[in-house]
């Protein structure tokens, strides 16, 4: 029994709790000041991490560990390993950016298309929504494909990293879906 | 800051005020040379400002360490310059990559996002490979192979820096004490089998050498990467009278964060009496069990702190409790197949269990030497600790002293002892 016990409860506080999240997005479309804004709590430091960054985001009982996802292609397949235990992916996009929306829709796909993957689920953070000119959350969708994508879950939030605006809900979305799971 | 280094300056020569790089400008220099000497020449004298600005960075002369990453990792063509100029101080001839990759951290701390340090590494590796031309990787298999060194040292280290930072942090602000304390990968630290096959093709297309790769797994492995002295750093923030050092939070909105103050004025103390909402761990008392207790109190600043006087109790039950579920745990038989998925399990309980009450161990050795030493000078603590360390004739790995000296000089003095509560 208490063999039992101990177990469901593992089962909860570390399968559940320890999670893997990627972080994606181009330069500029706002991850670090997202990864910041969530990490208020913690002590504001530029102490750097050793070898590239790494960080720890605690949220409704779920520890979310994010890595910072950087660098050029080259270097890209290195974070392969990394992929294999990722259950979600956050895909930051610069709402204002119409340039460059086409090719963070082909690097969103790219990504994707990694077999380790397959079964990650995807939110979308429609970040710099109180821009003059940012997409609409629809328009979005429209223009990075996701009504074209076939067996997986995924949700587009609006959101204002710089005021904090939009990410909890997010997060919300993530956590419910992982704790179904 | 900027005026102290403004006030450094001074003491150069005049002639070097051209270099008015410490600001985010990074070419000022061009401007100030005066506009003609640009437009006639004006690649001679980029490259001769790049030249000296390397110059001053490598030989510390009115920067710091960490100001040093920020001139050589933004992405233009000046300070692509300086940083090739800067790596041309180094000389890696004959060196291995992880032999020449050592010193460059300890010279100056790689910082911000994986994008900005990658552009660092790339003159590192381009250096490398002008030192070692007789070397067969190509200049994009020695970059490659340094941010696999570097990831890998996250991967194999990273989780102590991480740790080192949590708990001091939540030896300072007790009210996280029992929150924030993880393992970033719990049991799963990449095999030397991994790092290689994580590697595979990575060299323009093939494989590298894999004696190369099992060397160099094995010198991370055993030597971590050693960074440039945090205790900089540290400094660095401390500078401007302690101004906003860390954050407080209630843990439910992160949004509301009052600012810890190092230099916030005491405006009371003495005993107060208050009825407990909520329990140590943050959780939100029993409604039966919500008696009204006395605290030491002190008001500082926008905080009001209370001290805590049965944590030492509480974690030593922690302690016991932890140190029961391992040996049940450990007894409890293993009859699956090594491979199944159960013992994978079982073996992370394990980790867990033993991870929990190595991180109790060092909350009550921590307390106990703090009321050993009947003081707050985390110095005086620190000493305490090795010398019940030496009585007890053993070290544990978890607590080496680093984990208590380095972070603590920013926020220790003000709240190491109290329970940070909201004002609210």
């Amino acid at each position: 029994m208490g063999i039992l016990f101990s177990r469901l409860f593992y089962r909860l506080y570390i399968c559940k709790r320890d999670i893997r999240i990627l972080m994606v997005g181009l330069d500029a479309a706002g991850k670090t000041t997202i990864l910041y804004k969530l990490k208020l709590g913690e002590v504001v430091s530029t102490l750097p991490t050793i070898g590239f960054n790494v960080e720890r985001v605690d949220y409704k009982n779920i520890s979310f560990t994010v890595w910072d996802v950087g660098g050029q292609t080259k270097i890209r397949s290195l974070w392969k390993y990394y992929f294999q235990f990722t259950q979600a992916l956050i895909f930051v996009v610069d709402s204002s950016d119409h340039e460059r929306i086409e090719t963070a829709a082909e690097e969103l796909h790219m990504m994707l298309a990694e077999d380790e993957m397959r079964d990650a689920i995807l939110l979308v953070l429609a970040n710099k929504q109180d821009l003059p000119k940012a997409m609409s959350t629809q328009e979005l969708t429209d223009r990075l494909g996701l009504h074209k994508m076939r067996g997986r879950q995924w949700f587009v939030q609006g959101a204002c990293a710089v005021q904090g605006s939009g990410l909890y809900e997010g997060l919300d979305w993530l956590s419910d879906q992982l704790s179904k799971r | 800051m900027l005026l102290r280094s403004r006030m450094q300056w001074d003491k150069f020569d005049a002639n070097l005020t051209d270099a008015l790089c410490d600001s985010e400008l990074g070419s000022v220099d061009q401007l100030q040379k005066g506009s003609t000497d640009t437009l006639a020449n004006g690649c001679r004298v980029d490259a001769d400002a790049a030249k000296r600005l390397a110059k001053r960075l490598f030989y510390l002369e009115g920067f710091k360490r960490c100001d040093v990453a920020r001139h050589l990792g933004k992405n233009n063509e000046f300070s692509q310059l300086v940083a090739s100029e800067y790596l041309s101080f180094f000389d890696f001839t004959g060196s291995s990559l992880d032999r020449a990759l050592r010193p460059i951290p300890v010279a100056f701390p790689l910082m911000g996002e994986t994008q900005e340090r990658e552009r660092v590494l790339v003159h590192f590796s381009k250096r490398f490979c002008q030192c070692n031309p007789q070397d067969l990787t190509s200049e994009d298999g020695a970059h490659t192979l340094t941010c696999a060194l570097m990831l890998l040292n996250t991967d194999l280290h990273g989780h102590v820096c991480i740790q080192r930072r949590s708990l001091t942090q939540s030896f300072l602000c007790s009210a996280a004490f029992e929150l924030s304390l993880y393992l970033i990968n719990i049991g799963k630290k990449m095999s030397c089998q991994q790092f290689i096959s994580n590697l595979d093709g990575l060299d323009e297309g093939k494989d590298f050498p894999k004696e190369l790769l099992k060397v160099l797994y094995n010198s991370i492995k055993n030597e971590k990467l050693e960074w440039a002295i945090l205790s900089e750093l540290v400094e660095e923030q401390c500078e401007g009278g302690g101004k906003r050092v860390a954050r407080v939070t209630d843990g439910n909105n992160p949004f509301i964060a009052i600012p810890l103050l190092l230099n916030a004025a005491t405006y009371k103390h003495g005993v107060l009496t208050r009825k407990s909402h909520a329990d140590m761990d943050g959780k939100r008392t029993p409604r039966g069990r919500r008696g009204w207790k006395k605290f030491y109190a002190v008001l500082k600043g926008m905080i009001l702190y209370l001290q805590k006087e049965d944590q030492l109790k509480s974690h030593q039950n922690k302690l016991k409790q932890a140190t029961l579920e391992l040996e049940e745990h450990k007894r409890s038989p293993g009859d699956q197949t090594p491979k199944s998925k159960e013992s994978e399990e079982d073996r992370i309980k394990e980790h867990y269990l033993t991870y929990e009450k190595c991180r109790y161990e060092t909350y009550v050795s921590l307390l106990q030497a703090k009321l050993q030493a009947e003081t707050d000078d985390l110095d005086k603590i620190e000493a305490s600790l090795f010398r019940r360390e030496a009585k007890e004739g053993h070290l544990r790995k978890t607590q080496s002293s680093p984990s208590i000296s380095q972070g603590q000089g920013v926020n220790g003095r003000a709240t190491h002892k109290h329970t940070p509560v909201h004002n609210s």
